[in-house]
């Protein structure tokens, strides 16, 4: 394939991933009493099969579709307020966690163990980064923003990095086959 | 030498499938060739060939002279693809937009990319659908739309794969119509199908495909006696006896 | 589900069709910012400039109440749980107060959305694409024309992956997955067909784009500022001017 070829791939499965990302914000799967919301799922996945820079490029081809006023963010809301708004950090969080995760694990060569541990550490910056921005805006205590802004998640994350590992795995193949990379695991 | 030039191309999928075994064509320009075959014989992959989506695993192919591989922009300008799933083929949100998309990459100017625009949707009879939205379009409208997003980059060969699939008889007659004057126009045309009843009396050339191979090729008269052979059903009229009739009435 | 789903471009001569795309999509990034730190007057105001827009745009103001209808379930939702307050963890209670501030982030979303939803149906990607790319040169270190295209894709695809989220839950329905009751199972399940789909639609753009001689350095729509453009900006900055009132 060549590199024009190569690169308008991955440039429609940046945007794909982004458009996921945007979907993921709106739909929720009913598990339990409270919905997991699938988006930073989505995030972790389009790190995992992209790698770090073309995953990057997805969340910020997404940030950047929310910022110029397109619904794609939670509820179908856009525009930049949302980036000053309290759940702003969660976005910024997103982008650098995406790197993170997709940096780590392209080092890993499709290591399940590293691929979990990249998404542990990707999903601690998208907390540290979120909690922190939350605490500023509303001016709550540190321990109250945490609260809400992180505890009620952190089980639903444990079980989506489980999925997100294997996902990957399922659909690993698939992306490497389109973008003649040879097959790693 | 002729317009197109296929010699012994094989294609393989990543998976390993085989699709393409040994194709060897020549094909001159004007002519206006049906490939036939069934499912999974190969038409597909040897369109997507043609227009340097995939590349040959072996084999050479060019057009104009010009080798696929080696400049597969330069090939694309002059073979245009109708794609058989006419949604996937949709990139602009209105029929307009979508229409332009392929002058636009040519980078011709604005004034040229508006006067063809308008030339290709008015020879499909889209004139005054411009702004409306591709995917509320009826799917022999769609096509038709796929046609003029081609007929906009003013090509000189028109790959159209499976035109009729999906389409109700009204439609499938303007899709059938419409063909029928781009190769007045001086198009060459290569249609595939695994349903030869519609296109048939069009064509000057009938190839027909198994298992990746060309098993066929002739002038659809004498083509059609050996069709049962090879799983496809010959045309009505000539299972009857009548030799090729149009299929419009 | 969602606001999108319904959201295209509605073709149309009006003053905001014919309005500059650039001017539109800096107003509404402005004003949308603005909203989390308006008071009652600006938003006031902005509703009102937001009927207004809808009425001239030919949109009106009940197709846009249409167009959003799942969002309003969701603002519905957002209220309720920003009006409750839980006493002591028992009794949920009205606070005045509490309900006028859920009243007023309410409205803000709501605002924010309808701006979005007024910017999408009166211009075409294509517009938005060209003036993504204008405001986006200045930057350095980013293709704006690579990203100006894959934000125009977004808006080719995510009513199509919302299309087929809902085959997909509907397909493992009737296939009876409810009865594998583990979640995890179900959402792996769910998450690798939505992917699978979406990446081979992604294969068909692929194709379509090349077919048709796919390249960056594409030409650009035209566009113009007008006097239109100052009128829009002058209403504009008049109603950004309501901030500072109380
Ligand atoms: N992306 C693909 N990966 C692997 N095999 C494929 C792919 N696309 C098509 N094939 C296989 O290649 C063969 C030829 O397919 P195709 O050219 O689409 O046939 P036709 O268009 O005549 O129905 C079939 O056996 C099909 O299963
Ligand atoms: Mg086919």
């Amino acid at each position: 394939m060549d590199a024009s070829t190569r690169k308008l791939r991955l440039m429609v499965y940046s945007s794909i991933m982004a458009s996921l990302m945007a979907v993921g914000a709106y739909i929720a799967i009913p598990v339990g009493p409270v919905p997991i919301v699938l988006q930073n799922l989505f995030v972790m996945l389009a790190a995992l099969l992209l790698g770090g820079r073309w995953g990057l490029i997805s969340v910020c081809v997404y940030l950047l579709a929310g910022a110029v006023g397109l619904p794609v963010f939670a509820g179908g809301t856009g525009g930049l307020g949302k980036f000053v708004g309290p759940t702003g950090g969660y976005l910024i969080g997103f982008a650098i966690a995406a790197w993170l995760i997709g940096t780590i694990s392209e080092k890993g060569r499709g290591n399940i163990f590293i691929d979990a541990a990249a998404m542990l550490i990707g999903t601690m910056v998208i907390y540290a980064i979120g909690v922190c921005w939350l605490k500023v805006v509303t001016d709550m205590s540190f321990a109250k923003a945490f609260s809400v802004g992180a505890l009620p998640f952190l089980l639903g994350d444990v079980i989506k990095i489980v999925a997100a590992a294997s996902i990957a795995r399922a659909l690993r193949p698939m992306i490497a086959e389109r973008l003649m990379v040879p097959r790693t695991t | 030498m002729a317009l197109i030039e296929i010699h012994r191309l094989c294609h393989r999928f990543p998976d390993g499938t085989r699709s393409l075994t040994d194709v060897t064509l020549s094909i001159d320009c004007g002519e206006f060739v049906v490939i036939a075959g069934a499912n999974g014989s190969g038409k597909t992959t040897l369109l997507k060939q043609l227009n340097g989506l995939l590349g040959p695993e072996s084999g050479t192919l060019s057009v104009g002279g010009v080798s696929v591989r080696r400049d597969p922009l330069a090939v694309r300008r002059q073979v245009g693809m109708v794609f058989q799933d006419a949604d996937s083929q949709i990139i602009g949100d209105t029929v307009y937009d979508d229409v332009c998309f392929g002058p636009e990459n040519l980078r011709l100017t604005r004034t040229e990319i508006d006067t063809r625009a308008r030339r290709a949707l008015g020879a499909v009879n889209l004139d005054g659908s411009e702004d409306r939205s591709p995917h509320h379009l009826s799917g022999g409208e769609k096509r038709r739309l796929a046609i003029a997003g081609v007929l906009a980059m003013a090509p000189r060969v028109m790959l159209l794969d499976e035109p009729f699939s999906n389409l109700d008889y009204p439609a499938t007659s303007t899709v059938l119509e419409h063909i029928r004057r781009l190769h007045e126009d001086g198009h060459t045309i290569i249609v595939t199908t695994h349903d030869l009843e519609k296109v048939i009396s069009l064509a000057t050339r009938l190839v027909v495909m198994a298992h990746g191979r060309v098993v066929l090729d002739g002038a659809p008269e004498t083509a059609v006696e050996g069709l049962e052979s090879h799983g496809i059903r010959p045309p009505c009229s000539v299972l009857l006896g009548r030799g090729i009739q149009p299929w419009l009435p | 589900m969602a606001a999108v789903k319904v959201v295209s471009y509605q073709p149309g001569d009006s003053a905001l069709h014919r309005l500059d795309p650039r001017t539109k999509q800096i107003m509404v990034m402005v004003l949308s910012s603005a909203c989390f730190a308006g008071g009652r007057w600006f938003l006031g105001m902005l509703t009102i400039s937001i009927a207004l827009c809808a009425i001239e745009s030919r949109i009106g103001l009940i197709r846009l109440i249409r167009e959003i209808r799942y969002f309003l379930v969701f603002l519905l939702f957002v209220f309720i749980i920003r009006a409750l307050t839980f006493n002591d963890g028992l009794l949920p209670v009205l606070v005045v107060s509490q309900v006028q501030a859920a009243l007023l982030f309410c409205w803000r979303l709501l605002l924010i959305v309808l701006m979005a939803v007024l910017l999408i149906s009166t211009t075409p990607t294509g517009a938005i694409r060209a003036a993504l790319v204008w405001m986006l040169r200045p930057l350095p270190l980013v293709n704006e024309r690579a990203a100006a295209t894959m934000v125009g894709l977004i808006v080719r695809m995510v009513p199509l992956i919302l299309f087929q989220a809902g085959e997909i839950s509907d397909a493992m329905r009737s296939r009876c997955i409810e009865a594998r009751k583990s979640p995890l199972f179900r959402m792996n399940r769910f998450t690798i067909m939505l992917f699978r789909r979406a990446i081979i639609r992604g294969d068909d753009l692929v194709d379509a784009m090349q077919a048709r001689c796919y390249n960056e350095q594409r030409t650009m729509r035209v566009m113009q500022f007008t006097k239109l453009d100052a009128v829009a900006a002058g209403i504009g900055v008049l109603v950004l001017a309501t901030l500072s009132l109380a």
